[in-house]
């Protein structure tokens, strides 16, 4: 029983592996894309999205058969429900990623401005780095490491603000510009909004260490 | 304890029994010899003297038997502790023993065994370092991994080619790899029990590798399964070179000479009675035979490159030096409204062969143009420290996406494919760029952001001078 039971939790922990790298592909594309003005790459994240949503239900469906069949409780129980969170904050973190690919396909031809695109580019390659160290630190339940990764967002959040103000005082001036600095600060909110999962996935990483539900960073997320 | 005094009280029985039984018979013979009967000899006082005799030959007979057994057990004792050395691994002094032992025999087998597992263990360390530094320093990413999918060996090249450390036994790989295609392939190995194989980019370091998954069945019960990653990132880039090659070159010497055959076929069919259409095809067609013999030009300059290594050094004054060269721009640069930013001091003096540098800032600055916006700006900025200078020149024009930052150095190599924004020129601009670049031992440096701008640093030793006459000594 239990030597299924640990097979069964492989088969899902590999699952959930390859849900994380898939998304991670899809975010370091659509950043890439978006800088590049690469509309082909950009089509072939969007392309890529029903892969990763499949592999949620797939997920769900694994973990609540896990659950019916097996009654797992304590440290087994929290992994199957961290899973089957996680998976659900990180499937939206590749529909964000689908989002910043329609904001490329759609602005190519706009006028661009090139300070803010610096900026985006700055905060894409940001969340790649932040995605990629919460998925370490999950596969290595290092529980310290997500707090630290929490406090990052932050300066997503700053970023934010930041670009939407500049965005703002360049349209007030420049009517042409309009259409790109709204896909701008759509993209840059895009990117803290995924900022945002990733805590979700950090506090997930707490709970599962500790068993403790936590809220980080609260009342951040002004807007 | 107790067993071994049981041992020795029942040895002295023994023993005891055989003695009187033995000096009974041998009575009992003699007696029989005289015709006497035993009991006539046999006194109270004999009889005692017999038991007595009997116990003391039996206490000898168990002592000296006692003796030897503890001298074999000592032996036997070293025998067997030398034998637990040599599995635990240890190194044990030979024993030696007298040729009359009874032990001498097996006593050299042991050291000769201890020999021979001696050399077995050194040639197994020997091949066994030779293995893991070949695998360690083998070009190919080499990843082994055990039947619970833990990582079990991982060399060097696997780690550059995943971009993050991977040797990392004990791990489970699925948390390391970050590439889904490689993942996917290697759970199919697992499950199929077959090799696997296919060609998958890596995003992370940005390269193309050609993947074995190659399954490895060892017992029942275990398994290996090995991922060999190949390397052909520049493979394949030196295929679409090629290929981009042709096409290119047969695209920038089609186009001239289509325009020369059909306006000089259309002036022969009669347009040349017509005025107004004469002056008109004929500065066509030298305009397009002007942009054939820059072609030829440039590719020549690039062989030339190749043939003649020399520098004809002489001392600059930069600032006045890329002022000269600005006026030739100027109608590009007024046409297109472009301001030119020249923030190099006045003192800023080196030694290069002016027509070589000539070539390449003339090339850099007209792609800055070429490649701007109406009413963009470029930046030409120098700066000097010891060992080198560079002059650096930025635009806020298109700007290079990232993956095509390498390639613009080759030749023919295009970026905007369709040439919608028609920008002319022959392709080969940068290309020898880079080669005068390197003729002149410096280096090309290239940071760009597409929709912001371009920034090229040209890099030169300061001992240029000495370095030449160096090698001319040679």
């Amino acid at each position: 029983m239990r030597k299924t039971f640990n097979d069964e939790l492989n088969k899902l922990h590999v699952r959930f592996a390859e849900l994380g790298m898939m998304v991670n592909e899809a975010i370091l594309r659509a950043t890439k894309a978006f800088m590049n003005h690469d509309k082909i790459l950009a089509e072939s994240v969007i392309e890529k999205d029903p892969v990763i949503n499949n592999c949620e239900n797939d997920l769900e469906k694994m973990t609540l058969e896990l659950i019916a069949l097996y009654q797992p409780v304590t440290e087994d129980l929290r992994d199957v429900i961290t899973i089957l969170k996680a998976s659900s904050d990180i499937e939206r973190i590749g529909d964000h990623a689908v989002s910043i690919s329609h904001a490329t396909v759609n602005m190519k031809g706009s006028q661009r401005i090139a300070e803010i695109e610096i900026e985006i580019a700055k905060m894409g390659k940001y969340v790649c780095q932040m995605f990629q160290s919460v998925l370490d630190a999950y596969m290595k339940k290092n529980e310290e490491r997500a707090l630290k990764i929490a406090k990052d967002d932050l300066f997503l959040d700053e970023e934010l603000r930041k670009i939407r103000k500049r965005c703002v005082t360049i349209m007030q001036e420049d009517s042409e510009s309009v259409i790109s600095g709204s896909y701008y600060s759509s993209v840059a909110a895009y990117l803290e909004r995924i900022g945002d999962y990733v805590t979700n996935v950090c506090e997930w990483i707490v709970f599962l260490k500790k068993g403790e539900i936590v809220e980080l960073n609260p009342n951040t997320r002004k807007y | 304890m107790k067993v071994k005094a049981i041992k020795i009280i029942r040895a002295f029985i023994i023993d005891f029994i055989i003695i009187i039984s033995v000096i009974y018979i041998l009575l009992s013979i003699l007696t029989t010899e005289n015709g006497t009967s035993l009991k006539e000899i046999l006194g109270a006082s004999e009889g005692i003297l017999i038991v007595i005799s009997a116990v003391l030959l039996a206490g000898a007979e168990v002592g000296y038997r006692y003796i030897r057994y503890r001298y074999n057990k000592r032996e036997l004792d070293l025998l067997s502790q030398k034998l637990n050395d040599i599995t635990e691994g240890k190194k044990p002094g030979h024993i030696l023993l007298e040729p009359s032992d009874p032990l001498y025999g097996i006593s050299r087998t042991i050291n000769r065994l201890e020999n021979k597992q001696h050399d077995f263990t050194k040639n197994f360390t020997i091949q066994q370092r030779g293995y893991f530094s070949l695998i360690e320093y083998l070009t190919i990413g080499v990843m082994i991994l055990d039947q619970d999918r833990k990582i079990y060996l991982s060399n060097h090249a696997m780690s550059d080619l995943m971009g993050r450390e991977m040797n990392l036994q004990g791990q489970i790989y699925i948390n390391e790899i970050r590439t889904y295609d490689l993942s996917r392939l290697i759970e199919a190995a697992f499950s199929s029990q077959e090799d696997q194989h296919s060609e998958i980019r890596l995003d992370l370091t940005n390269k193309v590798v050609d993947a074995h998954v190659v399954y490895v069945p060892v017992s029942k019960h275990r398994l290996l399964v090995m991922v060999l990653l190949y390397d052909i990132t520049e493979l394949k880039e030196i295929e679409r070179m090629q290929l981009d090659f042709v096409g290119n070159v047969s695209h920038e010497l089609k186009t001239p000479i289509t325009a020369i055959t059909g306006f000089s076929e259309t002036l022969l069919q009669g347009a040349m009675n017509d005025k107004k259409a004469l002056p008109e095809f004929l500065a066509i067609i030298h305009k397009e035979s002007l942009k054939l013999t820059d072609l030829v030009e440039d590719i020549l300059s690039l062989s030339r490159i190749d043939a003649s290594p020399e520098l004809n050094l002489k001392e600059i004054n930069l600032r006045i030096y890329i002022t000269e060269l600005l006026k030739t721009f100027k109608p590009q640069l007024e046409k297109k409204k472009i301001k030119v930013f020249l923030e190099i001091s006045e003192d800023y003096v080196v030694n290069m062969d002016q027509n070589k540098l000539r070539h390449v800032i003339d090339n850099l600055i007209q792609n800055a143009i070429k490649y701007n916006n109406f009413q963009g700006k470029i930046w030409i900025d120098g700066s000097v420290d010891e060992t080198s200078w560079n002059i650096s020149i930025r635009d806020n024009g298109y700007g290079i996406p990232q993956d095509k930052q390498e390639r613009i150095f080759e030749r023919f190599y295009r970026i905007d494919t369709s040439r919608s924004r028609d920008s002319g020129g022959t392709g080969l601009g940068l290309s020898v760029v880079k080669e005068y670049v390197a003729a002149m031992n410096g280096e090309i440096i290239l940071e760009s952001q597409v929709g912001v701008g371009s920034k090229f640093i040209i890099k030169f030793p300061m001992e240029q001078d000495i370095q030449k006459s160096q090698k001319e000594s040679l």
